[in-house]
């Protein structure tokens, strides 16, 4: 018992000591601590987002019409709407709506990914056969379209859009999960664990998902910058938040109508969002070559 | 080397050179729609850009030019003395694209269709006709017997277009011909289809030898429909010279139009009229002062100022330059404090409730006035939810009191030009169900008043029947009356014949039209 | 085993996968909370026409009864109604697929014109300058979003500079080729048309430009990878040895070697970028299954939708399998099984 006990600790200083050499290697990609302070600035101006955005209320219904389509000037830094609400004030306020949003559709996607990847890989057999022939399935479809058709049966609206992003985002995960199970199984400690009587939900949860989990973190961070572009493209298309909520993609769509003469009405909320994707993107990059050394070299 | 570089040039200078293809030809004139035509069926279709192609393709017993209605299959008409019967004469010489005669008995089969159908056009005769209405006389006569008198009748036949029975009858399929009457012409009018790519261009192909000539010093040779869902889309493509018309250029783009030396911007006051419905029999909107409430809390001024088209303000149930209007009446203006006192007589002083703003999605003319009323009403600590609906579906809550949201906006357009065209159908307790009467307004001396007018002939008893009916409304306050909408259309000065109507304010009659040097 | 059979076998293993997917819509599609007839019937419809539509379209049956009703007719080629323009779907989706075909065809040809020169060069300038220009460059590209990219270059490029039409597939006054393939740049050249030619690849440019940005980055990342592995493999760095120029290795050797990985995203490519189209036609007026997408799922059509998903499906699992038979050529010593 004490030896298995010695056995976990070293494992678990295994752990740690790849975590720190993964961190060391992190922090010396430019590229990636540039997007971790990118990210980190979007995670400030979110929340402190009243503080400041100069005109708050802009982002919750009020309106100015006599300052409308003003062009951006030193009072409305991003110029103004066709009310007259501030531009910077509602990217500003809209940011936390992003990063929720994101956050909602990657937790969301991941757990349901990965519980259907870990039974069926761990499973195996006909309940292997059957959920991967559901997974399969959604993968026949691209995201976007299944998303859309989802989102508008369920009715518009921010949270139907977020469910039905979740319930097209999961297979990826899922398929991830099951191959990683699927190796994991076979690798001595977990059949060690076996050996002594463990319960597959113990199994399942403090052996094998534990030792899958960089991969899985990996691809929750690139897949954050490409959630919150699928959100935007359906407020986009209409499918998103309702007026007069912030929302980045409906606030594009807002301003295709004056664009490009009024372009500021569009062009901001694009930046906002390509500043956020981007961060993502760079800091998974950089994850990918911590985590998973073969993929840089 | 230099080989590769020599394709590499050529390849970039036909991908970027200068347009070595046709941009305009001659006599063919180029329309920037706004609106797809996804329905050419007379029976069903209905809006500013199915009209318009309908007024192409097809002929009707009467057609509007500028404000007046003009007899155009019609040669003469009677009608007897309390309006009930009505007898037309028609040319003998209109033909149907296939060479058959346009006769009576084509004009009974058109009239009984739409009225089987019972698509959106038929409101207008659904309730003072029924199948034994039409009847043939002799091949060029035919007569109407309404089932109640109806002074105005002659207003709605424009939108009778007249379909030729033998092609409908080929096509009948299990729908009686909608199907292919969605999609394809069956009419006598000047222009025949041509290229129909559904969703993206339309053709129009002028029919040489129109049996009723062309008005027009001259008349094109056919026209196109692009369908341009943006409006910046379809400023740039008319100032570069790649339309001639652009029917809807947004107000704030007006001036570059205009310093365009090539442009005219064409803006004309409209009956176009839109109004926030508030639900007579909803849960709150049920009370008189809280709808007064809403009322006297709408910035009406910021309203005009945001609006992307030039409007004036509605000042009360009917538009200030129509027929019927009453000066005088006690119309609510914005004014929180007013607003405040009429909530303050309703079960609900200090607000607290949460009403629903329902509007066509992606339509920002319905978006802004909610936005403003939203900021009004949380001055009063009143939320306003706002929902954007798809056109079909709001329609759809129109049908009962049950399903209508609190406040719906709502735009009508007055099929004729006369005062029971705005006031029946949004007031009179009978048209519930329609969209236009969405604020389920009843009260029974209005009806009796609006019942009544429809019979007499005398213009001066008539308009007193009409004020009053009014100065009731006015005071009930069923909806808020918001504003007519200008009707503005950007044309190209090579583009002739453009008449402003107010039947069609959205677009131009292309029969009329000719070029001269485009 | 046979390559005839194998491709045979996954043929056939696609009809259950396509089964589940019209289940997958088909569920979707009955989960709608507004009243799809109402929408048909139009503003004025009585119940009675309501019921009669009902029964017209089958929605009076048990939802079994309707699915089979479905999934017979799917086989049967009729594809069902749209509810509210009452047209075919599956004449809809042969009107509007080509344009889409072309537009997403022609993204991931530019796509991988630069992704794999990208890849090939960060390879070979592994850790320096052009390798981490090139990485940073297809992130950055990727992180836009698409809808508003496109806006950006139809303003820059077709207004600004008026080099390039603003949108559609050829000015109006062009009469489309007589369709062949319904992909116009096809056709133009079938009938030698090549005034037409010219003018559709103006329309087309930057449409598929803006789209194929979307996998620039995975091409590029898969290339230099597979590059990377291949570079170390032991035949090349004898090859090296004996002296054949570095050159010449690289395009004999290893190129041939990472193409097949990059065969793979391309593939997976095509299936996104497909759906990528979705958002760039609607800025760009281009009558493909994107607008009518957009527009029957704002309609609550799903009629038109169920078959643009079965469309995808099926477009998607061909492309698969002509990937593995792809991968076949480029490397043969896999073996079907």
């Amino acid at each position: 018992m004490a030896e298995q006990k010695n056995w976990a600790k070293d494992k678990n200083n295994a752990r740690w000591d790849n975590l720190a050499r993964g961190l060391y290697r992190f922090r010396s990609n430019r590229l990636s601590m540039l997007g971790l302070l990118m990210l980190l600035f979007t995670v400030f101006v979110a929340v402190f987002a009243p503080l400041i955005a100069p005109f708050p209320e802009d982002a919750s219904g009020a309106t100015n019409v006599l300052e409308r389509l003003q062009a951006p000037s030193e009072t409305h830094l991003f110029g103004t709407d066709k009310v007259g609400r501030d531009i910077f004030s509602r990217v500003v306020m809209g940011t936390g709506l992003a990063l929720q949003v994101g956050t909602v559709i990657i937790l969301l996607a991941t757990s349901i990914g990965v519980t259907i990847g870990a039974i069926s890989g761990y499973a195996g057999g006909w309940l292997d056969d059957l959920l991967m022939r559901i997974t399969d399935i959604f993968l026949t479809v691209p995201a976007l379209v299944l998303a859309i058709a989802i989102s508008a049966a369920l009715g518009k609206g921010i949270i139907n859009a977020m469910i039905g992003i979740s319930l097209v985002w999961w297979p990826g995960f899922a398929r991830l999960t099951r191959s990683l199970v699927l190796s994991l199984r076979e690798e001595p400690f977990v059949e060690a664990a076996y050996g002594i009587g463990a319960g597959h939900a113990r199994i399942i949860f403090r052996h094998i998902l534990p030792n899958a989990a960089s991969p899985i973190i990996i691809k929750m961070t690139t897949d954050f910058g490409f959630a919150v572009l699928t959100a935007a493209a359906l407020g986009f298309i209409g499918l998103g938040a309702q007026p007069p909520t912030p929302e980045w993609g409906a606030m594009i769509n807002d301003g295709r109508r004056y664009f490009p003469d009024e372009w500021w009405i569009a062009t901001f909320p694009g930046l906002a969002i390509w500043l956020m994707v981007f961060s993502w993107n760079l800091i998974g990059d950089g994850l990918r070559d911590v985590l998973d050394p073969r993929s840089r070299r | 080397m230099f080989k590769r570089t020599l394709s590499l040039c050529l390849a970039l200078s036909l991908l970027l050179g200068a347009s070595s293809f046709v941009m305009a030809q001659d006599n063919i004139l180029l329309y920037g729609g706004n609106q797809d035509i996804d329905n050419i069926d007379p029976a069903t279709g209905e809006n500013y850009s199915i009209n318009a192609a309908l007024r192409s393709l097809y002929d009707a017993l009467f057609i509007y030019r500028g404000s007046e209605t003009q007899p155009h299959l019609v040669e003469s008409w009677e009608v007897n003395d309390d309006a009930t019967v009505w007898t037309f004469t028609l040319h003998d010489h209109a033909v149907f694209h296939d060479g058959s005669l346009v006769n009576a008995e084509a004009v009974v089969y058109s009239f009984n269709r739409v009225l089987a159908i019972s698509g959106a056009p038929s409101w207008r005769w659904e309730t003072i006709a029924d199948e034994n209405t039409a009847q043939v006389i002799d091949e060029f006569t035919v007569e109407f017997t309404l089932t109640q008198p109806y002074a105005p009748f002659i207003g709605t036949l424009p939108q009778l277009f007249v379909v030729n029975p033998a092609i409908v009858e080929a096509n009948l399929g299990d729908d009686m011909g909608q199907t292919y009457l969605k999609q394809n012409a069956a009419g006598s009018g000047p222009f025949m289809q041509g290229r129909w790519e559904i969703g993206n261009i339309y053709e129009f192909i002028a029919v040489d030898d129109y049996w009723a000539g062309w008005t027009g010093d001259d008349h094109i040779d056919g026209f196109f429909w692009i369908i341009q869902r943006d409006p910046s889309t379809q400023l740039n493509s008319l100032l570069a010279g790649e339309t001639h018309i652009a029917d809807t250029v947004a107000g704030s783009d007006k001036e570059k139009v205009v310093d365009s030396a090539d442009h005219i911007w064409e803006e004309h006051g409209g009956f176009f009229t839109n109004t926030l419905k508030m639900n007579n029999q909803g849960e709150y909107t049920s009370d008189i002062n809280l709808r007064k409430a809403v009322a006297h809390a709408m910035d009406y001024e910021s309203m005009v100022a945001a609006q992307d088209v030039p409007i004036t303000i509605l000042p009360g149930p009917t538009p200030a330059n129509f027929v019927g209007y009453v000066d005088g009446l006690d119309y609510p203006e914005f004014d929180l404090d007013k607003a405040r006192e009429y909530l303050a007589m309703t079960p609900w002083p200090d607000g607290g409730i949460t009403l629903d703003y329902v509007y066509v999605t992606e339509f920002p003319r319905e978006e802004i006035p909610g936005l403003i009323l939203l900021e009004g009403l949380a001055q009063l600590n009143i939320e306003l939810n706002m929902i954007p609906m798809l056109w079909p579906d709001m329609v759809a809550s129109c049908a009962s009191p049950e399903t209508g949201p609190d406040i719906i906006n709502i735009y009508t357009l007055p099929p004729f030009l006369d005062a029971d065209a705005h006031l029946y159908n949004q007031y009179h307790s009978a048209q519930w169900g329609s969209f236009n009467s969405c604020s389920f307004y009843s009260n029974a001396r209005v009806d009796e008043l609006l019942d009544a007018a429809r019979t007499i002939g005398d213009a001066e008893t008539r308009q007193a029947m009409y004020t009053e009916a009014q100065e009731i409304i006015t005071a009930e306050q069923p909806s808020v009356w918001m504003y007519t909408e200008d009707s503005s259309i950007s044309l190209n000065t090579c583009v002739k014949g453009f008449r402003y109507s107010p039947m069609y304010p959205l677009t131009v009659l292309f029969q009329d039209m000719w070029m001269d040097g485009c | 085993m046979n390559i005839r059979f194998y491709i045979l076998r996954r043929v056939v293993l696609i009809i259950p996968t396509l089964i589940g997917l019209s289940l997958l819509t088909f569920a979707i599609a009955r989960i709608v909370p507004g009243d799809p007839v109402g929408l048909a019937a139009g503003p004025r419809a009585t119940e009675e026409i309501k019921e009669a539509l009902r029964r017209e379209f089958g929605l009076d049956q048990p939802l079994p009864v309707q699915y089979i009703d479905y999934i017979s007719g799917l086989f049967q080629g009729d594809w069902g109604q749209s509810l509210y323009t009452r047209r075919e779907v599956l004449g809809d989706l042969r009107a509007f697929w080509p344009a889409t075909l072309e537009l997403t065809t022609a993204a991931v040809i530019i796509a991988t014109l630069l992704g794999v020169p990208a890849g090939v060069i960060s390879a070979m300038y592994r850790n320096r300058l052009p390798d981490h220009v090139a990485r940073v460059l297809s992130l950055f590209f990727v992180s836009f979003p698409s809808f508003w990219l496109a806006m950006i270059f139809q303003t820059w490029f077709g207004r600004d500079l008026g080099m390039l039409p603003i949108g559609k597939r050829l000015p109006v006054l062009v009469a489309p080729p007589q369709a062949t393939t319904g992909l116009f740049l096809v056709d133009s050249l079938i009938q030698l048309d090549f005034a037409t030619f010219a003018v559709s690849l103006r329309h087309l440019f930057i449409p598929a430009l803006v789209l194929s940005f979307g996998a620039f980055a995975s091409i590029t990342r898969i290339t230099r990878a597979s590059m990377v592995e291949a570079l170390e493999k032991d035949f090349v760095r004898m090859e090296r040895a004996i002296g054949i120029p570095y050159r010449v290795i690289i395009f004999k050797y290893v190129l041939r070697n990472a193409l097949i990985a990059t065969v793979t995203v391309v593939s997976l490519n095509f299936g996104w970028l497909m759906a990528g189209a979705i958002l760039i036609e609607t800025i760009f007026d281009w009558p493909g299954l994107g607008l009518y997408a957009v527009e029957a799922s704002l309609s609550l059509d799903f009629q038109p939708i169920m078959g643009i998903a079965v469309l995808y499906g099926i477009v998607f699992s061909v492309v698969n399998i002509l990937t593995d038979i792809v991968y076949g050529i480029l490397d043969p010593r896999i073996r079907y099984g």
